[in-house]
């Protein structure tokens, strides 16, 4: 499966997508698939307590079929669109969250679909939340216990925390966040190049996906149009600091990362 | 159960009904116009105390029977198709399960999916097969979720159905 560009990709009735974009800090994620009543639909974290269910196709997204057995995607779609009724378009104190600590994520949406922070969760980023709608469903995209940390992902850490001060979270959030800044993140390229070679039963491990993952982000950069926050924006001063701490990066630290990744994947060539 | 005799009100659960206790709490508490942190769930004898418990006994059936109706109600929306053999299995099709599954937990809890007793011979096996997957994560909370998947299974291998696909994950 190929990440083609979603205004000339119809979707398919149950089949589900994958759906990935330019975000504030890299690229932003999020599932596609048809309702029940046959409308196209993007469902996606767009950030803290904004769980985003909006007519698909947007301009500027990049989509990819999720090659995931029709018996098993419209069992996943079916819990999508009763889930999207109950908390699509949530912007209500107790929404979803958004937060980094990966591991303790996992399981923080309750059988219900309603989001229950409990042991750590501190939320989810676009990704991580995609990530754990396959995971809820038993059909898991990622081995997250085989993700490197990585000095880059402190910084988008940092970011994020800078982010959620201009949205005005809670001290408390902001606090939790903060704590959880270990430097694990799971990209919203690299999810989307797990969900293109999905297959039941198996979970891609990071060494399998980083190289795919790099070339995601090429695609995204040449096919979809930036849209840059407008002047004066609260979160600009975050992104432009984020930026100017990655272009910082000397090349001392690029061959070390490198050469961690490197050691992290065995000596495969999956590092850039 | 509260004993009608004293004025000790005590709700005592079995640990099959623990996930309705704080429903059926709640709305005697409402009934009875107090919140449930001001509820006397343990309290001395004292002069009024026994027509208050005899009023909460009252509140607790009418919650009880309230709870009760709606789980039935529920249960007859989420089963419809469960028990319909003919039922389409297009994710619009198992949506008409999902969303009234996804309405009996959020009103009531994993015990309003009782899947204990179902038919064997009038089961449709993609729409049991999505309710288990939903309740996956508080199975246990789940009455009769274990032997549903023996069903599940059951029907699905008779209709000629891919069981690993169908099931993945769950078994």
């Amino acid at each position: 499966m190929t990440f083609r560009i979603a205004a000339n990709t119809a979707l398919v009735e149950d089949q589900i997508y994958v759906a990935i974009s330019h975000g504030l800090l890299g690229a932003h994620l999020g599932v596609a698939y048809q309702d029940e009543f046959d409308n196209s639909k993007l469902l996606h974290l767009a950030f803290h307590r904004n769980l985003c269910l909006e007519p698909y196709p947007k301009p500027d997204w990049l989509v990819s079929r999720v090659p995931i057995p029709e018996e098993l995607a419209s069992q996943i779609i079916a819990i999508l669109n009763a889930a999207a009724m109950q908390y699509g378009n949530n912007h209500s104190p107790d929404g979803f969250e958004y937060g980094i600590n990966l591991i303790a994520g996992q399981g923080c949406i309750g059988v219900d679909g309603r989001y229950e922070p409990i042991g750590g969760c501190d939320g989810y980023t676009c990704a991580s939340f995609v990530a754990e709608i396959f995971r809820k469903s038993q059909c898991e995209l990622v081995d997250l216990k085989k993700w490197p940390k990585r000095w880059a992902n402190r910084v988008w850490g940092r970011a994020v925390v800078c982010l959620l001060k201009a949205d005005g979270a809670s001290a408390q959030h902001i606090d939790a966040v903060e704590r959880n800044n270990a430097g694990l993140r799971l990209r919203p390229e690299e999810v989307a190049a797990a969900s293109e070679i999905f297959k039941v039963g198996s979970k891609p491990s990071y060494c399998s996906i980083a190289a795919r993952a790099d070339q995601l982000m090429v695609q995204v950069g040449k096919e979809c149009n930036a849209r840059p926050l407008p002047a004066g924006h609260p979160m600009t001063p975050c992104v432009d600091q984020y930026r100017s701490e990655l272009v910082k990066k000397t090349g001392v630290v690029k061959i070390i990362e490198c050469f961690k990744c490197w050691m992290f994947c065995r000596f495969s060539r999956s590092c850039s | 159960m509260i004993p009608s005799d004293t004025s000790t009100v005590v709700v005592t659960t079995r640990p099959t009904f623990a996930y309705h206790a704080n429903f059926i709490a709640n709305e005697v508490g409402v009934l009875a116009g107090i919140s449930i942190s001001n509820a006397r769930f343990i309290g001395k004898p004292r002069l009024g105390a026994l027509q208050d418990a005899m009023l909460e006994t009252s509140n607790y059936r009418t919650a009880q029977i309230k709870m009760s109706d709606e789980s039935q109600l529920l249960s007859s929306r989420w089963k419809k198709l469960v028990l319909d053999p003919a039922a389409g299995k297009k994710s619009k099709d198992l949506t008409r399960t999902t969303e009234p599954v996804f309405d009996a937990l959020l009103r009531v809890g994993p015990a309003a999916i009782d899947l204990r007793n179902l038919p064997e011979d009038s089961i449709n096996g993609m729409h049991l097969a999505v309710v288990l997957r939903v309740t996956f994560s508080r199975r246990n909370q789940v009455p009769g979720w274990a032997k549903a998947l023996q069903t599940a299974i059951k029907t699905l291998k008779s209709s000629g159905a891919n069981v690993e696909l169908v099931l993945a994950g769950l078994i």
